[in-house]
């Protein structure tokens, strides 16, 4: 027991002197990435309470922040130092391919809702 | 080129039509003279300008009668002294036309001076239109001169269109057959005039123009053509398409009736027209009227062509009364026009076989009738089409449809000599009880009859030749409770039949047993002696309701049946059930906290804005790129309270545009201010 307590506590700790090595960029972007989550769980709560009317207003909501997510994923995928297949796209340029995909994502999403 | 074609298919589609589905109507009986000049008497009160009293006087002269109690020549006479406007002059002296009055050159000199200089200045099309009206009917009393015909006639001329209509005035947007209608008039009231001024090019234009209004008429579905107004003629007094017709068959009248010649007018469309005046009849306001007699009456006597109608009357014959057909050639309001007319054939109504071929009609030449008496003894009830083609003797003046065909009704009456009424066993079919009713004797049957037998009712109907019959007959249950069913008997081999199985009609007759009279109701549109004759009784012993269906007692019944109904009020879906505002608002909150969390993470991350450009250019284009997106996304907020897509897609594009440049190149200021840090990592 313990020392399965024990293996948990050294595995966290590798873990967060693992962590602290990553680049300011993309902890910027996992931090984003959580908080995200974290508003659509509320939402999914509350429809678990309150029920699914109006259903258009819970999925624009929702969808906002997974297609958000996906597009956040998407630009840490692209800005990890070791990447090997966005070798000739600069970071300015995802970020900017970051940009333009979330404003077209909230049109439609405002559409929507 | 185009209208020629138009014009030509119009003409093979009108022959086609002539032949097929084409109306009818009938010339102006004296009934109907009778009931216009009743008409117009009552509407003698309550005219007033002077054109309505011409309009009036007019009609009266079409139909045989002159009223001089409506205004008297002095009258018209001190209006052609006194007035100074030309449409009161041209009027008043129409009305001094149609009483025939006449006036001395001294009294109205003045008038005429005024009226010749009035042209000299005027380029509008009805202001000389009424000046010459006035001074042509003066000429006939005395001797006037115009200054210019020539002059006059150019300007009418200059308001003509290349497709053959005319405007009113120089600046007038649009053009108008009834406009080139009145120009014609105008022109044949210069020709009058001052015949000496036009020579043979200026009449062959004129018959020209005459000829080509007529590519201007317009089609009904019965056949008929007429001018239609446009919306031009709405400026200048409208009228609608009977006085946009009556205008341009004046105009044309008027032009034939100053020149010698022929003008080449389109028969069969003459005819048309006539029958468009024909069938808008004497009835409606006084305008109408007017415009009708007008047509008709330039239409009864012209120099172009008159068009000849076959009558044949009475429409619906009586065999019992011994009515005669009689077929009469005569122009639009009577007059009688000699031909021959031969009666090609004769089919009785949805038959093939004509029993009548090729019949010439012994004609009475005094009176223009001719007779068809030989047909007579071969017609038995029912409809028939004739068709009759005719032959005008005076062909050049006269113009008829060659072959017409014309419906006619043939009554009599009926002869039902008895009415069978039995029961029979519904699985065997054997009679049970039968016993033939007779319509002299009215002896009343009584009938029993249980759901397992069947009521048989059949009878044999005569025409007065004792040829077979098809009426249409019915038959009436009515119970004691005043519940009726009708039922209908239907024809089989020579007779009519109703054979009512009492088994299946136990749910229609709802159970119900009891006495029910019979009645038996025929009769048809060429019978002139429709039943109802009280047959009897049937006491009908029907089995009970089964359970749950609800005997319906008649009370129950006829509201529903004749009653109103209850009003149907409209249940919408009841709405849906949302949380509560403290809940919701609640969550509200809830939800930015991640959003708070992310700034917190973000310091606590120590994250720093060292990057952002500090001065000059960049400076800019940096704080206009974050601007940008948060207008952008101020204006996704205004989408979702506001506006719609299509608004929101104009400023997008807009601001888009905008947010691309600085984007552009504060990104690419970093690009290039990273690369060597990039270039080294």
């Amino acid at each position: 027991m313990t020392s399965a307590a024990g293996n948990v506590k050294v595995l966290f700790s590798s873990l967060k002197s693992t962590y602290v090595a990553t680049p300011m960029k993309l902890k910027i972007v996992n931090l984003y990435v959580f908080c995200t989550l974290c508003t659509a769980v509320i939402q999914v709560v509350f429809v678990a309470l309150v029920g699914s009317f109006p259903f258009n207003g819970f999925l624009s909501g929702f969808l906002s922040g997974m297609g958000t997510i996906v597009q956040a994923v998407c630009l840490w995928m692209q800005v990890i130092p070791k990447n090997k297949e966005f070798k000739e796209l600069s970071l300015e340029r995802a970020f900017a391919d970051f940009v333009l995909t979330n404003l077209v994502l909230h049109l439609i999403i405002m559409n929507f809702l | 080129m185009d209208s020629c074609r138009n014009g030509c298919l119009i003409l093979a589609l009108v022959a086609l039509l002539c032949l097929s589905v084409s109306a009818s109507p009938n010339v102006l009986s004296e009934a109907d003279k009778k009931f216009g000049t009743e008409l117009l008497i009552k509407s003698e009160g309550s005219v007033s300008t002077l054109e309505e009293k011409y309009q009036l006087l007019r009609s009266f002269q079409v139909l045989g009668i002159r009223r001089e109690e409506l205004i008297t020549c002095s009258e018209v006479e001190a209006v052609l002294m006194s007035s100074t406007s030309v449409k009161d002059l041209f009027y008043a002296s129409k009305c001094g036309e149609t009483l025939l009055c006449s006036f001395q050159e001294s009294a109205l000199k003045t008038t005429v001076s005024r009226l010749l200089s009035s042209l000299d200045n005027t380029e509008a099309l009805l202001d000389i239109h009424f000046s010459l009206g006035t001074l042509a009917f003066l000429k006939v009393q005395f001797p006037v001169a115009l200054n210019d015909p020539v002059s006059i006639f150019q300007k009418i001329k200059v308001l003509s269109a290349e497709d053959g209509s005319w405007k009113y005035n120089p600046d007038d947007a649009g053009t108008s057959a009834k406009a080139a209608g009145t120009a014609l008039e105008t022109m044949g009231d210069l020709i009058s005039l001052a015949g000496q001024a036009f020579d043979d090019a200026k009449i062959r234009y004129l018959k020209g123009v005459a000829s080509k209004l007529f590519e201007f008429l317009e089609k009904y579905d019965d056949g008929t053509q007429f001018i239609d107004e446009r919306p031009l003629d709405g400026l200048y007094g409208g009228g609608g398409p009977l006085a946009a017709t009556s205008q341009v068959v004046k105009g044309v009248a008027v032009v034939a009736s100053h020149t010698s010649g022929h003008i080449e007018v389109p028969a069969e469309r003459v005819i048309s027209v006539a029958k468009f005046f024909l069938t808008a009849g004497i009835h409606g306001s006084l305008l109408d009227m007017f415009h009708v007699l007008d047509g008709l009456g330039v239409l009864d006597k012209n120099r172009f062509l008159v068009p000849v109608i076959l009558s044949v009357r009475p429409s619906v014959l009586s065999l019992s009364a011994k009515e005669v057909f009689k077929i009469s050639t005569t122009t639009v309001l009577g007059s009688p026009v000699s031909a021959t007319i031969t009666l090609r054939k004769a089919v009785r109504a949805n038959e093939k076989e004509p029993f009548l071929l090729n019949q010439v009609l012994e004609s009475d030449e005094t009176k223009g009738v001719h007779n068809l008496n030989d047909i007579l003894n071969k017609l038995d009830i029912g409809s028939y089409d004739l068709t009759f083609k005719v032959k005008i003797l005076e062909e050049g003046r006269y113009a008829t449809e060659p072959i017409t065909i014309r419906r006619v009704l043939v009554t009599g009456v009926a002869s039902i000599p008895e009415v069978e009424v039995g029961v029979l066993d519904s699985d065997t079919g054997s009679t049970d009880y039968v016993k033939r009713w007779n319509p002299m004797s009215k002896e009343v049957v009584s009938l029993y009859a249980t759901h397992l037998q069947k009521l048989y009712f059949g009878l044999d109907i005569l025409s007065p030749r004792q040829e077979q019959f098809i009426p249409q007959a019915f038959l009436k249950l009515k119970h004691e409770t005043k519940v009726e069913h009708l039922f209908l008997l239907k024809p089989s081999g020579k007779k009519l039949e109703l054979s009512l199985n009492l088994l299946g009609l136990v749910e229609k007759l709802n159970y119900l047993s009891g006495i029910y009279t019979i009645d038996l109701i025929v009769g048809d549109v060429a019978m002139e002696n429709p039943v109802m004759w009280n047959l009897g009784t049937v006491e009908l012993d029907l089995p009970e309701p089964p359970e749950g269906k609800v005997k319906l007692t008649s009370q129950a019944e006829s509201p529903f049946k004749y009653g109103p109904r209850p009003e149907i009020t409209h249940m919408f879906r009841p709405a849906e059930k949302r949380a509560p505002p403290t809940l919701s608002n609640t969550f509200l909150a809830l939800t930015l906290v991640p959003l708070l969390g992310f700034l917190v993470g973000l310091k606590l991350l120590n994250t720093n804005m060292k990057n952002f450009p500090s001065s000059g250019l960049p400076v800019l284009a940096a704080l206009l790129f974050h601007l940008g997106i948060g207008s952008i996304l101020g204006l996704y907020a205004l989408f979702w309270l506001k506006l719609n897509l299509f608004q929101t897609l104009k400023l997008l594009a807009l601001l888009g545009t905008v947010l691309t440049v600085p984007g552009y190149y504060i990104l690419s200021h970093l690009a290039d201010a990273s690369a060597p840090k990039v270039k080294s990592a």
